[in-house]
């Protein structure tokens, strides 16, 4: 009687040993994928968000270069409509979010005429504050010490 | 020597840092007082701390009279100004905080006071203008 126990007991071990297998594989299987998954995710959000902050900059500096107030109004537009009140920019990134709401009252003041009396050049000072404030984010992304960013 | 250069250059600093500060004491108060008149609110947000045509008369010694001749009521207040590093703030006693720019347009000089502005995308903020006023 104990030998055919014992045969039965090894016999079981078997049978849980070659079932536990495939499950183990499924797992390991699984979390790579989903690994996978989130991975490329995380790099398509990171291009999402590095095109957007290239993008703002690229603007800014545009209405920083702007030849008269009819563009300046033009690219203003766009600035509202795609930055200052789209979702492009993330809300985490408070220090872009605040330089950016800056910049979009003092570019009021320009277009409509108004000159800061005891600081005539902080509209261009926060324009340079905004793509700073990009190349930060973009450095971020990269993985480039924040030092390396050029003021 | 590098000490000395050390404490030259904190002295500087400190200087031009407070020389900005009085421009703005000269502009708001004209170096002994002068009063502003409550001209117009531009609303992007539902609420006002102020009522049009309010006369606010500063003063050099950072008392502020408010007066209304709607109300015949006046209220003294404390001023005080602190820069940062891009915009400079104006508290009024107990009222708040706000952002403060002296503006001109087509000749015509005004002052701005302004909730100061934060990264909250939904937050409202009011701008005051004022005109000077020889009340």
């Amino acid at each position: 009687m104990p030998v055919i126990k014992i045969k039965k007991k090894e016999k079981n071990g078997k049978i849980i040993k070659i079932t536990a297998l495939p499950f183990a594989v499924i797992i390991v299987i699984g979390a790579f994928v989903i690994w996978l998954t989130d991975k490329s995710q995380n790099s398509d959000l990171n291009q999402t968000r590095l095109s957007a902050y290239n993008g703002l900059s690229s603007l800014v500096e545009k209405i920083l270069s702007a030849p008269n107030t009819d563009s300046l109004i033009s690219l203003s537009k766009t600035f509202n409509h795609d930055f200052y009140e789209g979702e492009k920019i993330p809300n985490e990134d408070s220090l872009i979010l605040l330089t950016m709401k800056r910049f979009k009252f003092d570019l009021a003041d320009k277009i409509n005429g108004s000159t800061n009396i005891l600081d005539p050049k902080r509209f261009e000072k926060i324009g340079h504050d905004v793509v700073h404030a990009c190349q930060l984010q973009i450095a971020k992304l990269n993985n480039i010490p924040k030092e390396q960013v050029k003021n | 020597m590098k000490i000395k250069l050390c404490f030259l250059l904190i002295f500087f600093t400190v200087t031009a840092r407070s020389q900005t500060v009085k421009d703005y004491v000269i502009l708001l108060t004209a170096d002994l007082r002068q009063s502003w008149k409550l001209d117009s609110i531009t609303f992007n947000s539902n609420y006002s701390d102020f009522k049009k045509e309010t006369v606010f008369l500063f003063k050099l010694d950072n008392q502020v009279i408010l007066s209304n001749s709607h109300l015949q009521k006046k209220d003294t207040l404390t001023w005080f100004l602190e820069k940062k590093e891009r915009y400079t703030l104006i508290s009024l006693g107990t009222i708040g905080r706000y952002e403060i720019d002296f503006l001109q347009k087509n000749d015509k000089k005004y002052m701005r006071l302004r909730n100061e502005v934060t990264a909250q995308k939904n937050m409202g903020i009011t701008e005051y203008f004022f005109t000077k006023s020889n009340l």
